[in-house]
């Protein structure tokens, strides 16, 4: 834990705050920018639930886009049109003047493959010259972005998330991607301006990509700037110092004023039942969101821990590196189920596995013209082949698992047995068994003492165990069936998700939709 | 105790705002070095103890404290102006625990338990109040004990009664709360007032409201930061706060709310003045208690949502209050890093 002497000596001894912010223009880019912009906007325009799910695609496509240093020599076009789709789908579903923005995006994205991303490579020269000279580097973004800087980036420079913001020790230089905003994709939290633990913050964003309005704000100067007086402050927030960089590729000039895409996606309203949500990522593929003040089960490894086991506040008193718990029961009306090498799992993953390598692409054809209609139906099928981890992989949809085992043509006497297969997914995924609060907290509370018998068992796993290890609870013990431990990677606030999106396991590719 | 909003006690007048002596006490954070108290700490006790002795009854007042990391702040603040009440004469709770026991024993159907701490074993107690033997006498009759076992409190012996569950009203047997020198040695302005006499009573005019993570973990915040005198002597923040549930055996001088599952350590719904921990805190200590001076202590680095709860709360108050700058003027520069805004009920 960062002292706040030592926070206070670090402010106390360094000038104000300085801000540079690199701010890049590129015609090809501004063109890929335009078009999809273009298109969420008429798709937004639309009532229909299959279209306002495709702006949310395309807004999480140019968002990400906007906010990492994207490689323009990975094949962009490509990464578009496996999230949105084939031009020619696109045009006979949603018409002309949507299919004609789209194809025109694709065709800049493909313009661009090969190209330098300029402010990719001056973001490299940035932190290279500030690591040769000495200093202390941190890169803001969130986890799922790391990936874009690591080869140019030195380890253990990531910062994710607010919470490990304040665990940082002051240091030089904090470099971001993206415009200063609170919410949505590459949001950073306003501390970064009101309370700076660095010397100097490097900004690297698009042009037309405005800060938020109001960022950086404290309550306090808030107050003062209403009028009121009484305000005792010595804070200053610097103006920032802007550096333009353009390159033009096509020599077409085109001064009309971009869209700030970002400001705009902004303005997407959540869906109607969505609430506030933390997630509470796992590893590095899945993570869960829970509503605001959810009490979760888990287990804090540290030696001097006061309470090891607990039911803990989310927003509060989970932190990264503690152990989320979750337990699979009895289901009344099924078998026992285990997240790792469940008894079902174990069939239709080893059919699947065998037919997969026998003949993959019939394999994948069979399943596309049986209903399965996933755009990289190859990939997910491999990664359904995976054994179980934090959960058991398979198909998101019911329907798409009762296809896939159709047509794997598993022979069993047992009756339901796809369904049964199914429920033991969705109880490795967390998947509620209907209760009430109280039996929860009474289950809770049973799982939390029959833990605490065996916390030296507990203690010993977690020192071995990676991220994730699993206890069976046996018959001595209050409750039965199985405890499933995670290591939390992350929590990260600034979702808005619906009823049915909390407190199940979900892949983190998708939950990054739910970003408010 | 309810009169900690009314008790009417000399105050000295505000003294200014100059720095105290070097003070001979030194500072530690938690796994730190010894030092001596270092700028910010010192703004914020001297911020307390300046606040306290300030104190109006006729116009409420709000305090935000922004600061750029968590910390012990809140605690600090409520260490500067535990001292100015110690410095008070009379700033306790002895009268206000009479007038209380003295309510209460009209009261029909009140459950509470009282102790008699003169006596052990079974004669001790617990007590229930059961009406007057007089308007100046209350009757306190032991728990299942025969009728006849029921004895009269009186403004003297009232001092002797304990309810249960909260701290003692006054220490016997001529003990003190051991942390004089701590006390006098603190960085606030020069009085020249004793603090000694209070020492050996409860006061319930300061709360602090604690973290929404609760009682736990406010406690274990306060014990990572500690003093230590010239002597060698040390005590951690925590201690020096002497609050009920994180000492148990001593009077104690700082009521404290947990904000998590929203229980008082005490019966003070008019507590003079409040320190709330962080944002949650300040939103539930403003509504908690209205006609409380409340100061809260917020860390930027929380979550947006929390600061523009605050945000809201303020703005939603400016049009009942409008800003101290009286009372900025006389409080010292705050250190880089920390911004204060103080405000007053309008006239």
């Amino acid at each position: 834990m960062t002292s706040a002497s030592s926070i206070f000596a670090f402010i106390e001894s360094h000038p104000p705050l300085a801000i540079e912010r690199f701010e890049f223009e590129m015609t090809e880019f501004r063109s890929v920018r335009r078009n999809l912009g273009a298109m969420a906007m008429l798709l937004r325009q639309s009532q229909d639930e299959a279209a306002l799910d495709l702006a949310a695609t395309v807004r999480r496509v140019l968002s990400e886009w906007l906010t990492v240093p994207v490689s323009f020599k990975t094949f962009i076009a490509e990464q578009l049109q496996s999230a949105v789709g084939p031009p020619k789908h696109i045009r006979a579903r949603w018409g002309a003047e949507i299919g004609d923005l789209y194809a025109d995006a694709i065709d800049g994205a493909v313009d661009l493959a090969g190209e330098t991303n300029p402010l990719r490579q001056r973001l490299k020269e940035e932190i290279a010259e500030a690591v040769s000279g000495g200093e202390i580097v941190r890169i803001f973004c969130h986890s799922s972005a790391a990936s874009h800087f690591q080869s140019f980036t030195p380890p253990n420079a990531f910062i994710h998330s607010p919470a490990w913001y304040r665990r940082c020790e002051p240091f030089d230089t904090l470099f971001k991607v993206g415009p200063l905003r609170s919410r949505g994709w590459g949001s950073v939290p306003d501390a970064l301006i009101s309370a700076p633990r660095y010397s100097r913050l490097a900004l690297f964003v698009w042009e037309g990509c405005a800060d938020e309005e109001g960022f950086g704000s404290d309550p306090v100067t808030t107050l003062a700037a209403t009028g009121i007086g009484g305000i005792r402050s010595t804070r200053v927030v610097p103006a920032p110092r802007a550096v333009r960089i353009g390159v033009d590729l096509s020599g077409v000039s085109d001064d009309a004023p971009l869209m700030d895409e970002l400001q705009f996606f902004s303005t997407f309203e959540p869906k109607a039942d969505a609430r506030n949500a933390t997630l509470v990522q796992m590893d590095s593929e899945y993570g869960i969101l829970f509503p605001p003040y959810s009490h979760v089960l888990s287990f804090d490894p540290a030696g001097d821990a006061h309470e090891p086991l607990s039911a803990r506040l989310v927003d509060e008193d989970l932190r990264e590196g503690m152990f989320l718990i979750r337990h699979i029961g009895h289901d009344v009306n099924g078998p026992e189920v285990h997240a790792e090498h469940g008894e079902f799992s174990r069939i239709w993953k080893a059919k699947l596995n065998e037919e997969f390598r026998h003949d993959r692409l019939a394999l994948c054809d069979r399943l596309r013209k049986a209903g399965i209609e996933l755009e990289h139906l190859e990939t997910a099928v491999r990664h359904w082949c995976r054994p179980p981890t934090t959960v058991i992989h398979a198909p998101q949809k019911r329907s798409h698992f009762e296809t896939l085992i159709r047509q794997l043509k598993i022979e069993t006497a047992v009756p339901r047995w796809w369904q049964r297969a199914w429920k033991e997914i969705a109880a490795s995924r967390g998947v509620a068994i209907v209760a009430g609060v109280e039996e929860r907290e009474h289950m809770d509370h049973l799982l939390l003492a029959s833990l605490g018998e065996l916390l030296p068992e507990i203690r010993q796993m977690a020192g071995t165990a990676n991220r994730h290890f699993v206890l069976s609870l046996h018959q001595d013990c209050r409750i039965g069936g199985t405890a499933l431990f995670d290591r939390v990677e992350l929590i990260e606030t600034g979702f808005k998700a619906p009823d049915s999106e909390l407190r199940e396991v979900r892949e983190l590719g998708g939950l990054g939709q739910w970003r408010a | 105790m309810d009169s900690g909003v009314l008790e009417t006690t000399e105050r000295p007048q505000i003294a200014a705002a100059e720095p105290a002596e070097s003070a001979p006490l030194e500072f530690r954070e938690a796994n730190g070095t010894w030092q001596l108290a270092p700028e910010w700490a010192t703004f914020l006790i001297r911020f307390g103890y300046l606040w306290a002795q300030s104190a109006q009854t006729a116009r409420r007042r709000i305090a935000l404290i922004s600061l750029p990391c968590d910390s012990a702040a809140a605690g600090l603040v409520t260490l500067g102006a535990l001292k100015c009440r110690l410095e008070i004469p009379g700033a306790n709770d002895r009268s206000a625990h009479f007038e209380r026991i003295r309510s209460l024993a009209g009261s029909v159907g009140q459950t509470i338990d009282l102790y008699d701490q003169r006596l052990r074993g079974r004669k001790r107690g617990p007590y229930r109040l059961t009406g007057h033997f007089s308007s100046e006498m209350p009757w306190a009759k032991l728990v299942n004990g025969p009728d006849e076992d029921k004895v009269t409190i009186s403004a003297e012996t009232a001092r002797f009664w304990q309810f249960a569950l909260e701290p003692p009203v006054e220490i016997l047997q001529g003990n003190r709360i051991p942390f004089g020198t701590f006390y006098a040695a603190l960085p606030t302005p020069r009085s020249g007032l004793t603090i000694t006499q209070n020492l050996a009573y409860s006061d319930s005019a300061i709360c602090l409201a604690g973290c929404p993570a609760g009682d736990a973990s406010t406690r274990r915040v306060m014990s990572e930061l500690s003093f230590r005198l010239l002597t060698g002597e040390i005590a951690c923040l925590a201690d020096l706060l002497t609050i009920h549930g994180w000492q148990r055996q001593n009077v104690s001088r700082v009521a404290f709310l947990n904000v998590r599952n929203g229980t008082l350590d005490r019966s003070c719904s008019k507590p003079q003045i409040v320190i709330a921990y962080g944002e949650i805190s300040f939103l539930d200590a403003t509504n908690r208690f209205p006609f409380s001076d409340v100061v809260g202590v917020i860390d930027l680095s929380a979550d947006r949502e929390r600061l523009e709860a605050v945000s809201a709360a303020i703005a939603s108050m400016a049009q009942w209050f409008s800003g101290d700058e009286h009372l900025a003027a006389s409080m010292p520069v705050p250190p880089k890093g920390i911004a204060v805004a103080l405000m007053k009920t309008q006239e």
